[in-house]
């Protein structure tokens, strides 16, 4: 039977089968064909002094059987096999076993068989083995393949509670090593992989959607399982915009500044049900009505059924379609808002708000910005998205320039929407290249937008960000090698005055 | 004899000129931010992507659990349901900073390393016979 299934060698290592004609029979079985110990034991089998070999003319069958080392030790815990939790059924177990090497010097070679009961709290929550089964090998003869069956104990058999068996090699005098292969369990798999190996529990599922409420962000809601965060749970990144593109900027990358923090919530199917992003509007350097918007790159429009807590309305420059993305797009589209003058009001002096020194500081405002991909289990019209598919380099995040809708201002390299003018590029200090990739960089490869994944202070109105952040420039040169950590607040790493 | 010479002269300075187009990183670091000229390969961002190749594990049958991959400070940025015995690649975006990663299946978990942008991880444990 061995060699029928060589060919999906791993699929027969730990098998259960069930067979409908004559009741239930299950068993747990090891014929070590896939050649690497390391499969089983990450199926919860155990080895002690035990490997696999498939040395020609001495394997039992197949290409692979366990060899012990030599067995020159009587206790049980020098060489042993040891199954995975189960559920005991009834009948024997069987396996096949043969000596291998010189036999000068041997006086006992033995095979001991034991059963562990499962002890909570105790050390991989094994109890005390009980041995109940000693095999002597009658003769230490090489060639001979011992069949050997083991009655089960009546004590474990059909049992409701795990078990599992330990079988023993052990041996005084000479150096022979023990062959075993084909082990035939009579019981159930019962071992848990995903929790440590220890045997499977009932799992709390209150919401039944198949995710434990242990791992389960939304214990009682079975449309949503998951939140994933981006760039994390505690902290937002920040965009820095300037917004004189397509020429030359002053590079104090404050025309537009927002933090953001995503929260991808998914259901227990690994689809997204709803992109959360936390737009905290902070500071715009500019007399500019500046937009903010974000492309999922690769999105279809249709994959979303709605979206809320934006601010557009009453825009002139943006055309909404029915569930809330900006229409004539051929990527899903959100406008976070039109006009960051909506949202964060001019203190009445200084240029824009919160750049200047000495200006009244406007509270941060806060938009929680919802895209809705599955209502109530819902789809939208275009399908699920899984969460493979909106990884957060999707994102693409952009400034829309003074009401100019044309006018977008993405990060290096990113793509225009389509509803950028694309007769600007090349022109004022903009060196895109749209053939080689190339947006929205200078002829120095300059960006006009930066995003800073662990957030940051930006500078004071008129100071470029090289003046307030002294590594800055080393960063770039040496292609973020050096200074990754130029923003952070180290000594020597800014000039306090010049940053906000 | 001056003429060609003359020519050669021309000839080397217009190849030279011709390869010029090509970026160079300036061997003298820039004094400022208008003195520098980046390389067109450099992204600008604090952030980098991360490739997560996971090499399931062979199981009988499927093991579904939850994977989470989280960041140094315990913040989960993917989670999602996974069959331990599927090879799966992922791709996250962590700080420019980060040299590892967790990794949680079920209540197993793995802290891993962040080589050249890559984690390998297999659910395959290493056995030395």
């Amino acid at each position: 039977m061995k060699k029928i299934n060589l060919g999906i060698r791993f699929i027969i290592l730990v098998t259960v089968f069930i067979s409908l004609t004559s009741g239930s029979i299950a068993q747990v079985t090891l014929n070590c064909e896939s050649g690497n110990r390391g499969i089983e034991q990450g199926n919860c089998w155990g080895f002690g002094a035990t490997s696999y070999s498939n040395t020609a003319n001495i394997v039992i069958d197949g290409s692979w059987s366990v060899r012990t080392n030599s067995l020159t030790n009587m206790s049980p815990s020098a060489c042993w096999v040891k199954t995975p939790w189960m559920l005991v059924g009834s009948g024997n177990i069987t396996f096949q076993a043969r000596l291998d090497g010189n036999g000068n010097g041997a006086e006992v070679k033995r095979i001991l068989v034991a059963y562990i009961p499962y002890v909570e709290g105790a050390s991989y929550g094994e109890g005390t083995p009980v041995q109940f089964f000693v095999y002597d090998f009658p003769a230490f003869n090489v060639s001979t393949i011992r069949d050997i069956s083991v009655p089960l104990p009546a004590v474990i058999q059909n049992s409701d509670v795990a078990y599992k068996f330990w079988i023993s090699f052990v041996g005084k005098g000479g150096s022979q090593r023990a062959y075993a292969d084909n082990f035939v369990f009579p019981g159930t798999y019962w071992s848990d992989i995903a929790n440590s190996c220890l045997p499977r529990k009932v799992i709390k599922d209150a919401d039944a959607d198949g995710v434990s409420d242990v791992n389960d962000n939304y214990p009682n809601d079975p449309y949503r399982a998951y939140n994933s965060y981006y760039p994390s749970q505690t902290t937002y990144g920040t965009l820095a915009f300037e917004d004189s593109w397509p020429n030359r900027a002053d590079y104090d990358l404050n025309d537009l500044v927002v933090n953001y923090r995503f929260n991808t919530v998914t259901n227990a199917k690994n689809n997204v049900v709803e992109l959360i992003g936390n737009i905290v509007t902070r500071a715009s350097g500019a007399s500019y009505k500046n937009g903010f918007g974000y492309q999922l790159d690769g999105i279809a429009p249709d994959k979303i059924i709605g979206v809320s807590g934006n601010r557009t309305e009453g825009s002139t420059i943006v055309t909404l379609q029915s569930n809330g993305l900006e229409a004539n797009q051929q990527f899903a589209h959100c406008i976070v808002f039109d006009d960051f003058f909506k949202i964060m009001k001019h203190p009445g002096s200084g240029t824009g708000i919160n750049t200047s020194p000495g200006v009244p500081f406007v509270p941060y405002d806060t938009l929680t910005v919802t895209l809705k991909f599955i209502d109530n289990g819902v789809l939208a019209p275009g399908g699920a998205v899984p969460i493979s598919a909106l990884s957060p380099d999707k994102l693409n995040f952009y400034m829309i320039v003074n009401q100019q809708r044309g006018v977008e201002v993405h990060l290096a390299d990113r793509v225009p929407t389509d509803m950028a003018n694309k007769a600007l590029f090349g022109t004022g200090s903009d060196d895109s290249d749209l053939a080689k990739g190339k947006y929205y960089k200078t002829t120095q490869n300059l960006p006009y937008a930066i995003n800073v994944l662990q957030g940051f202070d930006y500078p004071i109105e008129k100071e470029s960000i090289d003046a307030a952040y002294l590594h800055f420039v080393e960063w770039a040169y040496k292609k973020g090698a050096e200074f990754p950590d130029w923003c952070d607040k180290k000594p020597g790493y800014r000039n306090g005055p010049k940053v906000y | 004899m001056k003429t060609p010479l003359f020519l050669l002269v021309l000839l080397a300075l217009a190849a030279f000129t011709s390869c010029s187009k090509e970026f160079e990183v300036p061997s003298t670091p820039p004094a400022n931010l208008s003195e520098l000229r980046a390389s067109p390969d450099f992204t600008w961002n604090t952030g980098k992507t991360v490739e997560i190749d996971i090499t399931g594990l062979p199981t009988p049958e499927p093991v579904f659990s939850t994977l989470t991959i989280s960041l140094d400070d315990g913040s989960n940025i993917y989670q999602a349901m996974h069959n331990i015995n599927t090879n799966t690649r992922l791709s996250v975006v962590v700080p420019y900073i980060s040299d590892s990663l967790n990794i949680r299946f079920g209540s197993n978990r793995y802290t891993l390393p962040v080589m050249s942008g890559k984690v390998v991880f297999s659910f395959i444990p290493v056995v030395q016979d």
